[in-house]
């Protein structure tokens, strides 16, 4: 990105160049030729967002949760300035929805799962790599553990310099992962019904 | 847009700096998002399902049901608590149906009843009710009772089930008769569980 940035703001020389006219044409003191230097400087606005048509599904239904499963959400960024990932979890599981009261422990009405982010960027190295991180759904609060939870100033500091742009196709695929296990054994069981989470994910550029 | 302009005259110069400038500011300025978020709402389903102890049935022998006098019947034979059913019985649907149908003791040698007025009196059949009762817990009904006397089963929500079961026979009566026919009699409760979320 650094390099990007160095054509952003460096400077632009334009030599403008006179064309030598006979002096008597013009009326002006004789000169064989002339030039002027502009230094003209200009940025590139720093864009960051999901790319067209990469945003994320809004609505995944993740299946049965009877056995261990995981299911894949794919996302495509587009930050052209080093960038920040966040992700924060509504209720921090996947509770059901209609939630009884008063149960007893040998049934439960809360799935826990975990988030694996995987980014695909492109170093300032010029590298291409992914960046890959799990955290249990229950620390994707505010100020939760995960290094990609949003914290209080409502960024995470997960991605480092690296920026992903939508033509850069040879980056990885980013994706989150979203992953739960089997009930335990001899452990509660879960009660019945749809369960339900609202995660909700951000990208930042990196001011 | 930037490079080595020719100038011809002093106003085509002034003109053309002044669109190259135009064209730079605009780029400096051009609007650029640099958030964006997206919620994502995730959903999946729990399957309602029960599981119970060893299915298929196990037999219960009552023994020798006759009273005192001949033909007649001992109640106390039949009315009975046959204790825990096999296993715990756990349904995770809160909607959960358990139904139990009560099946007459039926005299298994003797097919029909006699014909003729002098017949009249006896009986191969034995009515009884029979109730199960959850000795745990459940968030709905704790207990479901049928009675052989009417056809089908009786089914009542039970919803959430952790919990043991037992078995009571109650009320039993000889059917249309006062002298039960000598023989092998045998009957049947047959108990349901159906998942339902």
């Amino acid at each position: 990105m650094k390099k990007l940035t160095s054509l952003g703001i460096a400077a632009l020389t334009v030599v403008l160049c006179g064309a030598a006219m006979p002096a008597a044409a013009q009326g002006l003191v004789p000169v064989t030729s002339t030039s002027l230097e502009f230094n003209v400087t200009t940025t590139i606005a720093p864009r960051c967002g999901w790319a067209a048509g990469g945003a994320p599904a809004a609505s995944v239904d993740l299946g049965s949760l009877d056995a261990a499963g995981s299911k894949d959400i794919p996302f495509e960024v587009d930050c052209n300035t080093p960038f920040l990932f966040t992700a924060t979890s509504q209720k921090s599981a996947l509770v059901r929805q209609n939630l009884m009261i008063d149960l007893p422990a040998s049934f439960i009405q809360e799935v826990e799962y975990r988030v694996n982010v995987r980014l695909g960027v492109r170093n300032e190295d010029g590298t291409a790599t992914a960046i890959t991180e799990t955290c249990q759904a229950a620390t994707l609060s505010l100020e939760g553990m995960c290094p990609f939870a949003m914290g209080s100033s409502g960024l995470s500091n997960f991605t480092g310099e690296a920026v992903a742009t939508s033509a850069d196709t040879a980056l990885p695929q980013s994706r989150l992962r979203v992953t739960w296990n089997d009930p335990i054994m001899g452990g509660p069981t879960r009660v019945a019904g749809t369960y339900s989470d609202v995660l909700t994910i951000s990208v930042h550029a990196k001011s | 847009m930037v490079g080595c302009l020719k100038i011809e005259t002093g106003e085509s110069k002034m003109k053309n700096l002044l669109i190259a400038a135009t064209a730079l500011a605009t780029l400096a300025s051009a609007p650029a998002f640099a958030q964006q978020t997206e919620t994502i709402d995730l959903t999946a389903n729990v399957t309602a399902s029960c599981t119970a102890g060893p299915t298929g049935g196990f037999t219960v022998p009552l023994g020798d049901i006759t009273g005192s006098g001949v033909g007649t019947l001992d109640t106390t034979k039949v009315n009975k608590n046959l204790g825990s059913l096999a296993g715990p019985i756990v349904c995770n649907g809160v909607n959960s149906k358990l139904s139990v149908q009560a099946g007459a003791l039926t005299n298994q040698d003797v097919g029909a009843l006699p014909a003729g007025s002098g017949a009249a009196g006896f009986s191969r059949t034995v009515d009884f009710k029979a109730t199960i009762n959850l000795t745990g817990y459940a968030s709905g009904a704790t207990s479901v009772a049928d009675s052989s006397t009417t056809a089908g089963d009786t089914e009542v929500t039970v919803g959430l089930i952790s919990s043991g079961g037992n078995l009571v026979l109650s009320d039993s009566v000889i059917k249309n008769g006062t002298t039960l026919i000598a023989g092998d009699y045998a009957g049947d409760v047959v108990i349901t569980l159906t998942p339902d979320a």
